[in-house]
């Protein structure tokens, strides 16, 4: 029959992506509806960092899972995703209080293996010599990984083709297709798609779909800018962050009302291609708007500038502004709920949807295909959780 | 070497004369009108190659004469990436080819 698979993926970011290729390479017939394009939304305005630093505790199940399959996954997919596998993050440290609050961080998350340190300005200068004068010294974050995050999206979806699934792009969902109190199916403007299970793969719109299925699950859109240099010789080694994203929650008397209202961090990854991509702002409850906010640029490049002053000299090419699906209590819905059958939720990964992307696409997988996650315990991120308090 | 520049426009009428400086291409002068882009002095000049590309090391040069396409870059007064089809030239500025990626 026509449109009839065993699996309708909603959304082609890269959490759709990547649970169509696990979930096609176990032989079943996966269709994956996506409105725009592949990496159309989140995926394609997303920066490639993967640091275990800023992973939530709750997460690092999957985290730790997803960065041991990134080890090998270019070759498993068959795909160059420029993938920067074992380099390390250093975050400027520019003033004794966040020196102080850096130290605490490093001596609390002591995980085997993953041992952060603090480097004085000397040691910080001769790894990165590009970095500011005016700093302390850094945090040298070892095996953190980086990539592009749209061809990491590629890459799934061309080894979910290959493995027989099939992508439809312009395939907005205007409807689910519920028959007693199950889910068989979607509805675009133009088709209708059945399935014995859809998963809700849509990120930042899919508390929309949530809806349609009569499902509860709130999504808090957080809004991150991004802006594109021009292309230049190879002069960051690695990525470059600042350490004031901790200081800007603790301390926010040092900083303006701007750089609070968006959460001004920073961080800068030099691409393959010789462009720099500089971003770090999280503005919280942002909506779904994705325009650019000039005084956001503008607050982005003034730190770029202070903290790697040579970025000062290169021309912007182009800047851009994406939402993050985040959630209430911060950990993504992953897994099936009481609420209505042929349903799987799977989307609200915040700011680490590129990061976790591996092991959720393998633990949906697993767990519709052999009835439970196998390398990750997923139980945590029922769509079924009781929502967090309100804070007051 | 040849002088490509219009002497007496059938529209707009003769050149204005204006002061003569020298940019330097690779070292060697090249005679330039004030107020002129560096791009234009050097295509006159009979010029071609301004940059060359960082994969295939192929030979660029003007192309869209704007400020758009990027193709005329090249290090000036030993600044990368300078569009000289929008930069006007100076007595004495250093033009050199960019190699690739700078």
């Amino acid at each position: 029959m026509k449109n009839e698979s065993d699996f309708l993926v909603l959304g082609g970011g890269v959490i759709g992506s990547s649970v169509a290729f696990f979930l096609s390479r176990t032989g079943a017939k996966v269709t994956v509806l996506e409105r725009g394009d592949t990496a159309f939304g989140t995926a394609g305005a997303s920066g490639g960092l993967i640091n275990w630093i800023t992973c939530a505790e709750t997460q690092m199940g999957l985290f730790m899972r997803s960065q041991s399959m990134f080890e090998h996954l270019q070759e498993e997919l068959g795909a160059d995703f420029e993938l920067n596998y074992n380099s390390y993050n250093m975050q400027i440290i520019s003033n004794e209080i966040e020196w102080k609050a850096s130290e605490q961080l490093v001596k609390d998350f002591k995980l085997p293996g993953f041992e952060a340190k603090l480097i004085d300005s000397r040691e910080s200068h001769q790894l990165e010599p590009s970095v500011t004068d005016d700093m302390l010294g850094s945090i040298y974050v070892p095996r953190v990984h980086y990539l592009n995050p749209i061809k990491l999206a590629l890459a799934y979806r061309g080894a979910a083709e290959r493995a027989g699934a099939v992508f439809v792009n312009g395939a907005e969902v205007t409807g689910l297709t519920v028959e007693n109190g199950r889910v068989v199916g979607a509805v675009t403007p133009t088709e209708s798609y059945s399935a014995g299970m859809v998963v809700n793969c849509t990120g930042v719109w899919s508390d929309r779909i949530s809806a349609m299925a009569g499902v509860n699950a709130p999504i808090h859109p957080i809004r991150g800018e991004f802006v594109i240099t021009e292309p230049t010789v190879k002069f960051c080694n690695t990525t470059i962050s600042s350490a004031q994203y901790q200081t800007i929650v603790q301390h926010p008397e040092l900083f303006s009302p701007n750089a609070i209202k968006y959460n001004l961090g920073f961080s800068v990854e030099q691409t393959t291609t010789g462009s720099c991509i500089i971003h770090g702002t999280r503005e919280m409850n942002s909506g779904l708007d994705n325009s650019v906010i000039p005084e956001v640029i503008e607050l982005l490049i003034q730190t770029a500038c202070r903290f790697i002053p040579r970025l000062g000299s290169l021309k912007i090419m182009r800047t851009y502004a994406g939402v993050r699906p985040g959630t209430p209590d911060g950990d993504p819905y992953i897994g099936l709920t009481d609420a209505v059958q042929g349903f799987c939720q799977c989307c609200g990964h915040g700011g680490e949807g590129i990061a976790l992307s591996p092991a959720t696409g393998e633990a949906v997988a697993e767990l519709l295909t052999e009835g439970s996650a196998v390398h990750c315990d997923i139980s945590r991120f029922s769509p079924d959780r009781p929502a967090p308090a309100p804070e007051v | 070497m040849s002088d490509l520049s219009i002497k007496d426009h059938p529209v707009l009428g003769p050149a204005p004369v204006r002061r003569r400086v020298t940019v330097y291409y690779e070292g060697r002068p090249v005679e330039a009108a004030e107020g002129e882009t560096v791009a234009s002095a050097l295509t006159r000049a009979g010029i071609k190659v301004f940059r060359t590309t960082e994969k295939t090391g192929e030979p660029r040069g003007l192309y869209c004469g704007m400020g758009r396409c990027s193709d005329c870059m090249m290090v000036v007064d030993g600044e990368p990436n300078v569009r000289t089809c929008v930069t006007p030239v100076r007595d004495g500025m250093r033009v050199e080819i960019q190699h690739g990626l700078a």
